[in-house]
């Protein structure tokens, strides 16, 4: 893979002096062919003003640099959809850029060339200099079909490059001619008569025109037939695209991504956290003990650390996805799943992100642009943060282990009915959100299935390089920003010197005094490490106080009367706000509040055995069913997870839709966590 | 690619069958589309469009078509206002 030096990318952005418009059909190796021109070197944004992603990237010609756009896959430039409207402006120099394209390179697919002209021609007629990139020449040739490059190039009267985006080859070719264009100075190419007469031919049907002379083109330039290519894609089609086998194989697809989605981050995810670990422990011995070494450790490395933490399975997910979208089966899933999300108000489209929603949401919800109908895929944007995703498995794990320690069965069970509680209350919100705030049926399927083919392995390499920066951009920021408040609210204001002494009950300052007495007996017996352990003892139980003391204890307590009828004390109230950011941090919290000591949350067993033995005022166990149940609930429905917030900004461009998301699913979760712990303790469990 | 029966179309409406009829693998001709302009665009420029030659790859919802050396997924609800002059027999 060509990696671009930083240097000379600094440099590029400066000498890119005119743009270069990359467009062609969906499925005609647009996307290959701009990362094998443009590699790392590519950015990816938004278009002015839109949630249209556009992908710019310099490229090298001879000693020029040009920078070049990637217009989204089209099928005409003429009927007005805001894709299509987005392209026109590219070209015509209304792009906010200040400057239209000055050249297109025009992606056409050698073994669908009638379909692929449609477009080509449409480009011819605008009169912008050309360059035609004949891809999937390889198949081409493997399939038996031979094209005329010259008599091509005469009918569009614009240079035609056979090339194979795949393997590179012809690429070389491609840039020269574009070259030459350019060092021409760009002039607009004369449409040829042929090409001029489609738009002008008033008597006959609208497109008819222009598709006789796509296939009249592609008749007399194409000798051979693809139906060979196409017989074999029919073949496959019979099992893969079966309303009821094709169900099958995607249940079997979906099920082996997920299990090397899970075995592949595994490791690095390991390596991460014990990355993240190390650093915070130097940082810990390296900086003299105090607020600021907290800041540092818990605030800022802990921040980061969290999300570095989601970065494998991020990444390692659109890497697998992007080999399967290359491979042509995504277009067959979505196919065979249409009818069943059609009872839902969603497209069979929207069926990919809802499984990928279940290793991270954040993925899943940059995944709903594969949706057309901007309903849909705000619809579909909403519900993803319902579905279980794997920062809620901690919780998860310590509510079953809470219940059901010794029932592996009872443990399974609370575990599936979790993810199937997610499941349908995605279901019922996108069936409400359809019928309520965003009505409409939803589009039609109309979808086109490309030929299989072997995936593109830099595609994949490129596309997780490209959505990893993404994430780490967006919500990596904020989620640092937060985790740094979050610090704060939990430190400040310190408890005074003697706090714990005179507020505590009795029993607690005896064992602490103990606790302090056996430290100072291990030292001077040469102990250190019974003496270390008795001072960490020590610690937790003054972290708790101090935690009780901070402004997230304050809140905790202030809170207490809307959280009581859940279940939950002050305690749990503060997991559940410092795990605002990150779900998996209530864990943690937990541990700290309930006097265990953060370390304590890596071991199940004592920070279960310190939870159950918690009591209510009236002596009643804290960590009862009702309540367990109502947290697993809450945690199930609730967003709690702020990078998901930043990326659904991102892809909807406004703050309106997170905030509205995060409204709905803290309601929703709090009234199903109501309902779960009232009762429950009616019926006396 | 083309169908081999042109020129043994029928000339009026009578004979046009709406295209979720049609049995799979047989072909005709898009005579008339009855549906909303946004579905049209959509449709016609991936090809399914008056004059063209299609063949049904397989019925059903969604059903499958090949249009102009593509084959397209397309909702049975639409399928059902493209009107298809059907080929004879093969």
């Amino acid at each position: 893979m060509a990696v671009a030096l930083p240097v000379d990318q600094k440099a590029s952005h400066r000498k890119a002096t005119f743009s270069i418009a990359l467009v062609g059909n969906p499925n005609a190796g647009k996307t290959t062919l701009f990362n094998r021109l443009t590699g790392l070197r590519a950015k990816t944004a938004n278009f002015p003003g839109t949630t249209i992603e556009q992908r710019i990237g310099n490229i090298r010609l001879g000693d020029r640099w040009a920078e070049l756009i990637d217009l989204p896959g089209l099928y005409s430039l003429n009927t007005g959809n805001i894709e299509e409207r987005l392209a026109r402006d590219v070209f015509l120099g209304r792009n906010g850029l200040g400057h239209g394209a000055s050249a297109a390179i025009v992606v056409i697919d050698a073994t669908n060339l009638a379909r692929n002209l449609f477009l080509a021609g449409e480009i011819r007629e605008l009169g912008v200099p050309v360059v035609i990139a004949l891809n999937m020449i390889d198949i081409a040739k493997r399939d038996g079909l031979s094209i005329d490059i010259d008599a091509l190039s005469r009918e569009l009267a614009a240079p035609v490059v056979p090339i194979c985006a795949r393997t590179g080859e012809g690429l070389d070719a491609l840039l020269n001619k574009l070259e030459t264009l350019v060092r021409s100075g760009c002039s607009s190419m004369p449409v040829p008569d042929k090409l001029a007469a489609c738009s002008n031919c008033s008597g006959c049907h609208r497109h008819a025109a222009r598709f006789d002379w796509a296939e009249g083109v592609a008749e007399t330039t194409t000798r051979g037939s693809a139906v060979l290519s196409s017989a074999r894609t029919e073949q496959l089609d019979r099992i893969i695209a079966h309303p009821i086998a094709g169900l099958f194989i995607f249940a079997a697809v979906m099920t082996a991504m997920f299990i090397a989605l899970f075995a592949l981050a595994e490791h690095p995810m390991g390596w991460i956290e014990t990355g993240v670990g190390w650093v915070a422990e130097q940082a810990a011995a390296a900086l003299p003990e105090g607020d600021f070494s907290s800041f540092i450790v818990d605030g800022v490395i802990g921040g980061v650390g969290g999300v570095l933490v989601f970065l494998p399975q991020i990444c390692i997910l659109f890497f697998l996805l992007s080999i399967l979208e290359d491979t042509g089966y995504l277009a067959r899933a979505a196919l065979v799943l249409d009818r069943w999300m059609a009872k839902v108000g969603l497209p069979g489209k929207a069926f990919v992100p809802m499984l990928s929603a279940h290793a991270c949401a954040i993925p899943a919800i940059m995944s709903t642009r594969v949706i057309e109908d901007r309903r849909d895929r705000l619809v579909s944007i909403l519900i993803l943060p319902l579905l279980t995703c794997s920062a809620r498995l901690p919780v998860y794990a310590m509510v079953t282990a809470l219940l059901f320690a010794g029932s592996p069965v009872k443990a399974g069970l609370t575990f599936a009915g979790a993810y199937g509680l997610g499941i349908v209350m995605a279901l019922v919100m996108a069936l409400i959100f359809k019928k309520s705030i965003l009505p409409g049926e939803s589009r039609p399927l109309i979808l086109e299935l490309p030929g299989y083919k072997l995936p593109s392995l830099r595609n994949a390499l490129l596309t997780m390089w490209d959505r990893g920066l993404i994430f780490l951009k967006k919500a990596g920021t904020i989620i640092l920003l937060i985790s740094i408040i979050l610090w704060a609210m939990a430190t400040y204001p310190k408890m005074p010197e003697g706090y714990v002494e005179a507020n505590a009950p009795s029993e607690v300052v005896a064992e602490l005094n103990e606790l302090a007495q056996a430290a100072a007996a291990a030292e001077e017996a040469g102990d250190l490490e019974a003496a270390e352990e008795f001072a960490a003892r020590a610690d937790a139980i003054t972290s708790s106080y101090a935690m009780g003391y901070s402004l997230a204890g304050r809140i905790g307590h202030a809170v207490e009367p809307i959280f009581h009828p859940l279940g939950f004390d002050w305690r749990i109230n503060v997991g559940i706000m410092t795990s605002f950011a990150a779900r998996e941090t209530v864990v943690s919290t937990l541990a700290i509040v309930y006097g265990i000591g953060e370390d304590g949350a890596e071991d199940t067993a004592s920070l279960r055995d310190t939870l159950l033995a918690q009591v209510k005022l009236d002596g009643s166990p804290m960590f009862s069913f009702p309540t367990c149940m109502a947290l697993l609930v809450f945690y199930v429905l609730a967003m709690q997870c702020l990078p998901t917030q930043a990326i659904t900004r991102r892809e909807t461009g406004s703050w309106k839709w997170p905030a509205f998301q995060l409204a709905y699913m803290t309601l929703l979760a709090y009234s199903m966590a109501l309902v779960t712990y009232q009762g429950l303790s009616w019926l006396g469990l | 690619m083309c169908c081999q029966c042109s020129g043994q179309l029928a000339p009026a409406d009578a004979g046009l069958v709406p295209m979720d009829r049609l049995l799979a693998g047989s072909r005709g001709v898009v005579e008339k589309m009855e549906l909303a302009e946004a579905d049209l665009n959509r449709l016609q420029v991936m090809g399914l469009c008056p004059g063209r030659w299609v063949q049904i790859i397989r019925q059903g919802d969604p059903l499958i078509v090949r249009v102009l050396g593509s084959q397209l997924g397309i909702a049975r609800i639409l399928a059902t206002f493209v009107y298809i002059n059907p080929c004879e027999s093969e």
